[in-house]
């Protein structure tokens, strides 16, 4: 199948400062894939998402979506051109009510009728619209912050470690929701610690290193490379040092 | 003669309460705690005085005021908002007392460093029997027009789509850019909203205190404690702050000797902060990380 690029990245840099993260990434996302971004911690994932979405400024490079250029636009120019983010921290709006959260997605939209499709991925969160949105459970918290993303009609959802700190079998159930939403057609571009769990999902996977695009590839070729297994997936040979390899015997 | 005191007091309080209101409203949205709260409250209060006193009409005035007071909230934001947001505390704090004391000067270029009275004022002063109270129009109309304020903000900020990416962005700016709100207009806004607000004090205030330069810090003198009183950054703690102040103050001037007065609200701070260092309707600060 013939798929169009929906994001690419041309040579991003990024920096915190005079530190730079980001050394010159390279990369694209075809319409309807879920692409997920794997790395260890500091590698420079979130940075990557924050950059795509406009939170963080690129110093270098391109970042074109649906092939008109977006790394200079405001944040929210963005999110109105089609790319809605979850962060990790999820930065739901505590201090406001479930509904009050929801409509804020919306923001950018004039009249949004995405609601109810919010709902039937997550009903949990009907019955709740009244409260306060620091009141619920982290689950819910999770789904609301994905529900809320949801509201601007993303054509692309950018997911910063959907799993953290909830239960295996929310994840699971919040992972079947994801998938759920890519055959509805949106596209996602997934960080995600639990490599497993990622690469079960993906269609397509990069692994970042020290802030650059190490490997990329089909989730079962990424499989397959003894670096990620040892690195990443706790197989292999471990990822303790070769004693042999102290003195320089192979 | 106590209803009386506290009734004058309850006036005062209402002003008080909607300058600490102005403070709190960027001090949320910015972080930024703006010393020259005071000083844009009194020259949008100058111009009411100009403008009315030119004979142009109570509503000419009113409008022309509201208006000086936008331009200063988009003046304000480009000058200390614009530059300053999320830079030292430190920096914040001299940028603001500096232009507090730029404000000062100006108005004194501007206007003298005369005494100005408002007579006669737009609305009776004289006391009439209502009830069991003593109370003058004046005093009815400043109640009046501080709770219609406030319930048009409360409405403003809680059911209009605006008003709530207003209250998204004082308490994550980073998820509101994320939701697509446009960070740079809500903090204009807020910088006009709370301009709009200390106007409206300062219009409301002239009949009783007159005005001079001194008439800004005066009040923010005031403000302040209000505001942290009620726990800064809580909205209707500024209010609660404000009214509290004000009676008590009422109370002190006449109760107390007239040289403790002017420290009262002072004192009343550093006792609250003693036994609730958070302030009425505050919650624990959590440091953002």
């Amino acid at each position: 199948m013939q798929r169009e690029t929906v994001l690419e990245l041309l040579g991003v840099e990024t920096f915190y400062g005079k530190i730079k993260v980001l050394h010159g990434i390279t990369m694209k996302v075809k319409q309807g894939q879920i692409a997920t971004i794997l790395g260890s911690n500091g590698a420079g994932k979130t940075t990557l998402l924050r950059t795509i979405s406009g939170v963080v400024e690129a110093e270098y490079g391109q970042i074109l979506f649906k092939d008109k250029r977006v790394e200079k636009l405001d944040p929210n120019k963005i999110v109105k051109s089609g790319i809605s983010h979850v962060p990790q921290e999820r930065l739901i709006f505590s201090e406001l009510s479930v509904e009050e959260n929801l409509k804020l997605g919306a923001f950018t939209q004039k009249n949004s009728h995405m609601t109810e499709k919010v709902f039937t991925y997550f009903p949990a969160l009907k019955e709740r619209l009244r409260q306060f949105a620091g009141t619920l459970s982290g689950g819910e918290q999770q789904m609301l912050a994905i529900g809320r993303a949801l509201m601007s009609k993303p054509e692309l959802l950018l997911l910063d470690e959907p799993s953290l700190g909830l239960s295996p079998m929310l994840v699971e159930e919040i992972f079947t929701i994801l998938k759920q939403m890519n055959k509805d057609g949106l596209t996602i571009l997934l960080v995600e610690q639990n490599v497993n769990l990622a690469l079960d999902l993906a269609d397509y996977a990069f692994v970042l290193k020290n802030g650059k695009i190490f490997m990329s590839g089909e989730p079962e070729s990424i499989r397959q490379e003894d670096k990620v297994r040892e690195s990443y997936l706790g197989e292999g040979k471990g990822k303790y040092m070769k004693r042999a390899k102290i003195w320089g015997q192979q | 003669m106590t209803t009386q005191i506290i009734t004058y007091g309850i006036t005062l309080g209402c002003v008080y309460a909607l300058v600490a209101l102005g403070l709190v409203l960027i001090y949320r949205a910015t972080e930024i705690v703006n010393f020259a709260q005071g000083e844009m409250m009194m020259m949008s209060a100058y111009m009411f005085f100009t403008l009315y006193s030119m004979e142009k009409g109570l509503f000419t005035a009113v409008i022309g005021s509201l208006l000086f007071a936008v331009m200063l909230g988009v003046v304000m934001n480009t000058i200390i908002s614009r530059p300053l947001i999320g830079k030292p505390i430190f920096a914040q704090i001299m940028a603001t007392i500096a232009l507090s004391i730029v404000l000062r000067s100006l108005t004194g270029v501007i206007w003298t460093h005369e005494d100005f009275f408002m007579y006669p004022p737009p609305v009776s002063m004289k006391p009439m029997d209502v009830g069991f109270l003593q109370i003058s129009p004046y005093q009815i109309a400043i109640v009046g027009v501080s709770i219609i304020l406030v319930l048009l903000l409360y409405l403003f900020l809680n059911l209009t789509r605006f008003g709530t990416a207003i209250k998204a962005t004082s308490e994550n700016p980073v998820a509101a850019q994320l939701m697509g709100i446009p960070i740079k207009r809500i903090y204009i806004a807020v910088w006009i909203l709370s301009s709009l607000v200390s106007a409206v004090a300062g219009m409301l205030i002239i009949p009783q205190f007159g005005l001079q330069p001194m008439l800004g810090s005066r009040l923010l003198l005031m403000a302040l404690p209000a505001a942290v009183l009620g726990g800064f950054g809580k909205l209707e703690g500024a209010i609660a702050g404000g009214l509290i102040l004000g009676v008590l103050e009422s109370l002190a001037t006449v109760y107390l000797p007239t040289s403790i007065y002017d420290i009262f609200p002072w004192i009343i701070l550093i006792l609250m902060l003693l036994i609730r260092p958070d302030g009425l309707f505050g919650t624990p600060v959590r440091k953002r990380v």
